[in-house]
Formats: C-alpha cells, structure tokens, sequence
C-alpha cells in the first residue's frame, strides 16, 4: 500500500513557475473585475453627469423663463417695450443667454436682445408656438437653433372681471389666467459642452484611479489568495508523493485555513490508515497461506474421491466403496492430522437401517466405540466427543453414515476439515452406491431381454405354424366340403333319382349349412394368407362402374326379402389401378352388411372421385347404426357386437376384419361412421395406383389403449370424406 | 362737497319721480355676484333695513338667467356691483344701484364714489408739494373725470387725466404720465383700471414715490396709499332708505324726504405707504382719515 503512494517519476511536481501562474492568473481575474468595474463605474459617472447637466441646463432655462415672463408681464400686456426692457437685460447678461426675447400674445415682437454672433434671430414659428399661446400652463417649449436652445414660454397674467376688479379684494372673486405673451430665452450650448469635457476628463481620470488602486489591491488580494492555497497544493503534492508526515503552515481560520487543517488531518488518518492496512496485509498473507494450504488438501481428498469412481465406471465392482473409503480415510487423517478415522455406513438389516464400520485406519474397528443413534445424524451437526469426533454423511438430508476421528484430543480444525470433506464424501458413497444398484440392474434387465427374446421367437415359429396349420386345415377341408355340397347339389337336383319334399328340405339345410362353413372356410383361408403374407395381388385398371355394377348385381339376391333395391351412385369414368377381386370383394362384403342390418329404410353405394387421385366408394345404410365404443370391434377378427348365442344377425365375425385388411393391402383404409338408429356409413378410399403406395404391414396395425377401451382412434373415426353430390340415377 | 351732493340727489330724485311703479312690491330682490365681502355687507345691511322681504339672488362665474331668478320688469331690484347692475338692467325691472361706477344717468341709488373733491383735498393734505395729478380713465367715466378736472381747478391743482380704451392702453398711458405728475389717482373705472394697471400703478408708487389714490379701500390694503369710499353698508342702509321710500309709494325727489346718501363717505390710508412715501399722517387724521 505504501509503494501506491509513491509519485511516480514522470509526474512534474509543483514548482515556482506553476505558482506563479496561479498567482497571476488571479492578479488577472480580479483585474479584469477591476477594469470592468472601472469601465461600469466610468460609464456610469458619465451618463449620471450628462443627465445632471442637462437637468441642470433644463432647470436653469425655466428658471430664466420664469423670471423673465413674471417681470415682463407688464410689459407683455401693454405690449410697450420700456416696460420689458429691464427683464430682457437682466436677463441677456446671464453668462451662457445668447438671445431674449418678448412677444405678444399673437407672437409680435415687443423687444428682443441677441448675441452679435447670432446675427438676426429666427422669427417665432407661430405654429409650433400655438400651444404657449392658448395654454397659460403649457410647460416651455424647447425649439432647436443653431449653436443654442431656443426655449418659450407663455407670460401669463391673471384678470379678474372687470367688473369686480375695482371694488372688491383682490382674491374676493374668481379670476382667471390668460397669455399676455411669449418669453424667449436663448441658451448658448457651449458652456453645456464645455462642462461635458469635463467630466468625460475626470471620468477618465477616476477610471484610471481607480483601476490604478484595483491593480494594487489585485495584486495584495492575489497573494493573499494564492499564497495559501499554493501551500494548500505543495502539501497535497507532499502527499501525493507519498509523503504523509507533511503538515500544512497555514494559519488562518477562513476556509482556506479550514481546508488546509482538513488537509492535515487527512494525511493524520492516512498515516494511521497505512498502518492498519500493513498490518492487515499481513494477516491477510498468513490466511492466504493457511487457506491455501487446507485448500490443497481439500483438493488432495477431493481428488482421493474422485478417482475410485473413475475405477468404479470401468469395472462396476462392488469393491470400490471399501477402496474409496480407505483412500479417503487416509487422505482425511492427513488434512485433519488425527490418529485414527473410521467411516461408518448405515446398512439395511432386518428392516431397519443400522450403522456399522465400512472401513478404519489407524486402529481396529471395535476402538472407534460405541455405534452412535442414527437419529443422532441426521442435524448434520459434527458432535465432539472426549476423544472422538462424530461428523454426520448426509446425502439429500438423508445420512448415508459418518466420519469417526479419533485421537487424545481432537481439534476444531480436524472437526471442520472432516465436516467440509464430509458432505464430497457423501455424495462419492452415494455415488457409489447408486452405481453398484445401477450395475445389478442393468445385470437384471440383460438377463430379462434375453429371456424375452426367446419368448419372441417361439411365439413367431407358432404363429406362423398355426397359418400355415390354417391354410393347410382350410384347404384340406373345403376340398370335401366341395364334394359334399357338389353331390348334396346333384340330390337336391334328383340326378340320381327324385326326392321327397322332405328329403329337399333336409338338402336345403345342408346346403346352407355347407355354404356358411365353405364361406368360413375361405375367409380363414383369406385372414391365413394375409396374416402369412401369401395373399397376391393382381394389379391391373378396374373400371369401378363395373366393380360398382357387379356388387349391386350381387345384391339382388340379398335384397329379394326387402322392401328396398341397392341404389348406386358412380360416375361412369372413374379407375383406378388396383387388384378388382379385392375392390369387388370389400364392397360385396360392405353391402351385404348393410342389408343384413336394414330391414326397411335403403342402401346405397355412392363413388366420387377424390382431389388427390384415387376414389372413395361409400356403402351407406339406414339400418341399425353401430354405437360409438363398438366402431372400433367390428374390425377385429371373429368379433361381433351381439356375441351372445341368441344373437339376431348371423356371421362369423371375418368379413370387415378382412375387408379392412384386404383395403391397407391394396393401399387404401376403410373407416366407418355411424349413428345407432339412424343407419352406418362405411367409406373405402382408394390411391389412384396401388404399388406406388407404400404397403402396410399385411397384420393390421395394433389398436391404441382407447381403442382397445372401446375409444375410437383418430384414424377410424376420422370424418368421412365428403362426396360430391352425384347425378340422381340409377344404374342398371 | 354739498352743491355736488345736491345735485346728484336732484337728478336721482328726478328720475325716481318719473319710474314710478304701478304697484307695490311685497317683497325686494337683491341680485349680486357671490363670494365679495363687501357686497355680502351691503345685502345684509339692506335686508336688515328694508321692511319688506328681500330676497337676495348671487351668481357666480357662470353668470345669471333672469328668467330662472324670477326677476321681470315689475319687480324692485338693488344690484351690488357693476357686473350685477348691467345684467338686470336688461330685464327692465326698476333697479336700485349699490357700489357701481357706470350707471345711466336718471338712474336713482346711492354713489358708488364720492365726489372728487374730496379726494383731491386729501391728496393735497397728505403731501403739499403735490401739482399735477395723473390719472387714467375709460369713455364711461368721462363725465365723472370731467367734474374731477373742474374740482382740481378749483383745488388749484392741475388733472393730468388720460382717456384710454383698455387695460394695456391705460398701462401705455402711465408709462407716458408717470414723468409727469406728482400723484395717481386711479378712478372706479373698471373698464380700463385692471389689476395690472394698478399693479403698475403700484410699481410707480414704489419705485417713483408717486402716491396713489384708490377707488376703493381694498386697493389700499392692496399696497395703494389712500382711498375715498363708501362703506358698504352705508350703501346698503341708502339703498334700503330709497326702497322703502318706493314701497312707501314716494318719489326720490321729494326735498322732505331727503336721504343722506353720502354720509358714508370714509378715507382709507395705508400706513406703512404712507410711512415709506413720507406722507403726513395726523394731517390726514384731522380730515377723518382711518390710517391702517
């Protein structure tokens, strides 16, 4: 802190020349005050003593007007000379009177006396004398003349009535004043002047004076002032340069005095301030150490700990924590210096947590006594003890154990060390242990994945047996049942012989019942194929008029007990390039559901063209409608919503499970929309070319949780698309 | 003194005889400008004597209209003043004049100035070396200036009297005199005798030691060195005398019934004039001079 106070060598210290431009600079301040002053105070003296004169010259003009119109009055009114010839002298041997003059009421010279030098005096300009003439309280008028102040004024007398004059007194009646004529009086400007060089002369001279006595007073005042605060500046160059033992000679109790004595208690505490801060440099430099110190260690043990979890993350075994515990014991006997130390982990027994010795240097485990309460741990506070110190390990506020420090006489500082390390080493036994639990699980879970696998694979090998079982089932028993239905046919023809009615009601029943199940048989045959990917396409243009055509075709035989025909809309070019058996196939299978479930009301087929290529084929019904949870059933393999054995509807529960698969297979979807009682509409999109549409998965897509809840997913129950409204006929 | 004062009474008490009213009057109305003392004195001392009502009617500078004072020509009217009488002498009511120097002759009332005998006498009394009187006078006072001039005559003394036509004219006149005469005699002539003449006049008294007789006796409190006049309620009583002699249905002119209308006459001098101009003081006492 000393060495900061020190000038450095390049700065200019304080120096006669710097004084003495501060003590000119103020010489030259208050000069120019001066100056200024001098200058204000010239001019000042100047104009008061112009005003002064012409006041002067004003009031001395009235004043000889007065007088000469008061004597002249006589004279005015008889309007005779020798009555004015006394005042006109009198007045004309004023020293600065150049001109008098009286005249009559009407201007008529009565007697005048003028200066040789102003030759014939100007007549009196009547107009401009007017006023004087009507007004007996017209102030004098001033007229401007060559060389001299032409000033009138009226000469008033007072008449009485005539009347009263003669026999009252004199102010016993009214009486009025009256302009009996003009005084003139001449003011020669010269003495005016004259007087005005004077006192522009002695202006000048009390300007100089005066700046004379404001350089001398400037210059005792610039010393005054500088010479203290030049010393005021010296000492606080004394003590910018470091030096603190100056002390200011400045005696007086103005401000300046004031400053400077604030000067030298500054430097007094500046002084005082050096020292405390030397000294607490010093302390500073012996923590500085003392903390650094510790910090190494700290780091030392910080160190310790992380390197067993570096090991701990390669090889995952178990033996790290003791590994761990006893580098770090050894590292913290070092930083607190105690004899032994232990390190106590609460392990799970029969329920309970309990504490017991995980790792102890310095003496057995049985010499660090008693366990303590694991109540005891958890304010995370150390206790110290007779000769042991117990610092509490907790993790998240839980405690995972404790730190035992044993020794004659453990101190604070191994106390605060052990706490500081405490909380790293709780955290690194944490570690550890989340990463021993962590190793046993992912242990467990290889373990279970290839147990799934297994399961994966045996359960694939038996599904594609039971396809291929199916197909092969399938495929054996519709040869007989072919035969049989074939030869029942021929009976029930009487090929071999007539038959009673009896008999061909027996036939009838087999054959129904050998169709239903040949119908069965095909359509497990189909699902088989399609489940074992064995299903072929044959992808060619398909007319959907004709696909359209044939279903209804189809129908007429379904609709034969209902009071309604299939009605169809399409347009007449509507293809697409698709496999037509599986299109035709979709749509029978659509509409033969819709006559099953209407009774009365209508079915219709209705094709539009969709924006995007392709087609949607719509089968809708005014039958029983489907409720909202069973929308999503109705596609599922072998599932009907009326399952009982009482059930009014026939069926196997196949057709729309394959329909819907036979649509994604062709690249298309079907969805279904329906209100219960009101009737089902069943919309089957088609691309505009089958292959280029990436095929999905032959097996169906397996339905979401809400689906499988009985909740539509978004894809079933997405609107339908809207068709555009066809032409109303119907095709033939 | 007592011809002159016969004769005036003679053509006062002619006229008077010849005006006289059909009727009687109940009450006097007396008409003069306000505000003068010694006007106030001469209505004060009439309706004192006058045994009928009077009603006195003053104006000021605004003048006077007749018809608003209800004065017609039936009534009785004592003017005080000059100013007063030349206004009602247009209302053609019978007048009784007080205190005013022009009046027409035959008309009927107290002299405002007594006959110049007097005042030539006492002239004479206060300074013997006096000669030549000076003196200023306008066209209505010629006649008066006249019997003046013939007074001096008799006096011995000379009358150095000057018509003039104004003020201005009259201040000329005096410049002209003023080398000439011994004293100034200022007569009540209010047309020409304006308060600057007097002023003059006074100057002449001051700075040329020439006395000054006055018209009457406020000039001499004015600074003029003497003055014969009446008192104001001399005229006051004179003129209540002629106007019950009126009511009383009498003319002015009758012998028995003579009215004392100059026994008011009073000289009036200025004391410390008279001191500076050197004037004879107890002379002026035995003639019944009032000094001041």
């Amino acid at each position: 802190m000393i060495e900061n106070l020190t000038p450095h060598s390049g700065e200019i210290a304080l120096g006669p020349k710097r004084s003495r431009r501060f003590r000119v600079r103020v010489f030259f301040y208050l000069m120019t005050f001066t100056l200024i002053t001098s200058a204000v105070s010239g001019a000042a003296y100047y104009i008061r003593q112009v005003q002064f004169i012409e006041k002067d010259r004003t009031r001395r003009a009235h004043t000889l007007l007065t007088s000469l119109a008061t004597q002249a009055e006589l004279g005015a009114y008889a309007g005779d000379a020798r009555l004015c010839d006394l005042p006109v002298t009198r007045t004309f041997r004023e020293e600065d009177v150049v001109l008098v003059g009286v005249y009559d009421a009407r201007g008529k010279e009565i007697m005048h006396l003028s200066a040789p030098s102003l030759g014939q005096p100007a007549q009196p300009q009547l107009e401009r004398l007017g006023r004087l003439q009507r007004d007996p309280d017209a102030p004098p008028l001033r007229l401007a003349a060559d060389g001299y102040d032409d000033l009138w004024a009226p000469i008033v007398t007072t008449a009485r009535p005539a009347a009263v004059a003669a026999s009252s007194e004199p102010g016993g009646a009214a009486s009025r004043r009256e302009v009996v004529g003009l005084a003139r009086v001449g003011l020669s400007l010269t003495p005016g002047r004259e007087q005005l060089r004077e006192v522009i002369s002695t202006g000048i001279y009390l300007s100089i004076g005066l700046l004379a006595l404001g350089a001398i007073a400037a210059l005792l005042i610039a010393g005054r002032i500088s010479g203290p605060i030049l010393a005021l500046a010296r000492g606080a160059d004394e003590i910018r340069g470091g030096n603190l033992d100056v002390k200011i000679p400045v005696e007086s109790g103005d401000e300046i005095g004031v400053l400077a004595d604030s000067f030298n208690r500054m430097a007094e505490r500046l002084r005082e301030t050096v020292a405390k801060l030397e000294q607490l440099n010093r302390n500073l430099e012996s923590e500085v150490s003392r903390r650094t110190d510790e910090i190494r260690r700290s780091a030392e043990f910080t160190e310790v700990l992380n390197a067993p979890i570096d090991r701990g993350s390669s090889s995952g075994s178990g033996s790290e924590l003791t590994s761990l515990l006893d580098a770090a014991l050894a590292s913290l006997m070092v930083g607190t210096g105690v004899k032994a130390a232990a390190v106590l982990l609460t392990w799970e027994h029969a329920l309970d947590f309990q504490l017991q010795v995980a790792a102890a240097r310095g003496a057995e485990a049985r010499a660090f006594g008693a366990m303590p309460q694991l109540d005891s741990l958890k304010s995370g506070k150390p206790t110290l003890e007779e000769k042991r110190a117990i610092v509490p390990l907790l993790f998240r506020g839980k405690p995972e154990g404790a730190i035992v420090l044993a020794d004659d006489a453990v101190s604070p500082f191994a106390v605060e060390f052990a706490a500081r390390a405490a909380g790293q080493l709780a955290i690194a036994i944490s570690n550890a242990r989340a990463y021993q639990a962590l190793q046993h699980l992912a242990q467990e879970l290889k373990e279970r994945n290839t147990a799934l696998e297994k399961q994966r694979d045996q359960l694939s090998e038996m599904n594609r047996l039971k396809s291929e079982f199916l197909a092969n089932v399938s495929h054996e028993l519709r040869t007989p049942l072919n035969a049989i239905l074939g030869y029942t046919e021929l009976i029930h023809e009487q090929v071999y012989g007539p038959t009673t009615d009896e008999q061909r009601e027996g036939l009838d029943g087999i054959l129904e019942s050998g169709r239903n199940l040949l119908t069965l048989i095909n359509q497990i045959l189909d699902l088989s194929k399609v489940e074992s990917g064995k299903m072929e396409l044959h992808i060619t243009d398909v007319q959907i008029h004709d696909v359209v055509r044939a279903v209804e075709s189809e129908s007429v035989a379904l609709t034969k007990d209902r009071p309604y025909k299939v009605e169809v809309r399409c347009p007449p070019r509507v293809v697409v390039r698709s496999d037509p058996a599986k299109v035709q196939q979709i749509v029978t299978n659509l509409v033969s559901n819709a006559i099953k479930f209407t009774e009365r009301g209508r079915v219709e087929i209705l094709v539009a063209s969709a924006a995007a290529g392709g087609c949607v084929i719509q089968v809708r019904d005014t039958g029983i409608g489907i409720k909202k949870e069973h929308q999503q059933l109705i596609f599922e393999e072998f599932r009907q919503v009326d399952g009982s054995s009482t059930r009014k509807y026939q069926g196997t529960g196949l057709g729309l499970a394959i329909a819907r698969r036979f649509a994604l297979l062709i690249g298309g979807q079907l969805i279904v929309e329906s209100t219960p009682g009101t009737g089902s509409t069943f919309a089957l999109t088609l691309p505009a070319d089958a292959q280029k549409v990436t095929r999905p998965p032959t097996a169906p897509p397996p339905l979401p949780a809400a689906a499988a809840q009985g909740h539509a997913p978004a894809r079933i129950t997405a609107k339908l698309p809207p068709l555009p409204a066809p032409p109303p006929r119907r095709i033939k | 003194m007592t011809r002159a004062f016969a004769c005036g009474l003679v053509l006062v008490c002619a006229s008077a005889a010849a005006g006289e009213p059909s009727n009687r009057p109940d009450e006097v109305i007396v008409l003069k400008r306000a505000g003068v003392t010694a006007y106030e004195e001469v209505a004060e001392e009439f309706a004192d004597r006058c045994r009928v009502k009077a009603r006195v009617v003053s104006f000021g500078d605004e003048g006077i209209q007749l018809k608003r004072a209800r004065i017609d020509s039936g009534d009785l009217v004592v003017t005080v003043g000059q100013e007063a009488f030349d206004v009602a002498a247009r209302s053609g009511a019978r007048l009784i004049p007080t205190l005013a120097f022009h009046t027409p002759s035959g008309t009927l009332g107290p002299p405002a100035a007594p006959p110049p005998e007097l005042l030539l006498r006492v002239l004479a009394t206060a300074r013997a070396r006096i000669k030549v009187v000076g003196a200023v006078y306008g066209p209505r006072s010629a006649a008066s200036v006249r019997s003046a001039r013939e007074a001096a005559e008799r006096s011995g003394l000379t009358l150095l009297a000057t018509q003039v036509a104004d003020g201005p004219h009259a201040v000329r006149e005096l410049v002209n005199l003023s080398s000439k005469i011994d004293a100034l005699w200022l007569p009540g002539d209010t047309d020409v005798i304006t308060p600057q003449v007097f002023q003059y006049a006074l100057r002449l008294q001051l700075e040329r030691g020439i006395p000054v007789a006055a018209a009457t006796r406020q000039q001499v409190h004015s600074g003029a060195l003497m003055a014969v006049d009446f008192s104001p309620r001399a005229a006051g009583r004179a003129a209540a005398d002629l106007a019950n002699r009126f009511l009383d249905g009498r003319s002015g002119g009758d012998p028995q019934d003579d009215i004392d209308l100059y026994g008011g006459a009073r000289i009036t001098v200025n004391a410390d004039v008279a001191r500076r101009l050197g004037v004879d003081g107890r002379a002026l006492a035995e003639l019944g001079a009032k000094i001041e």
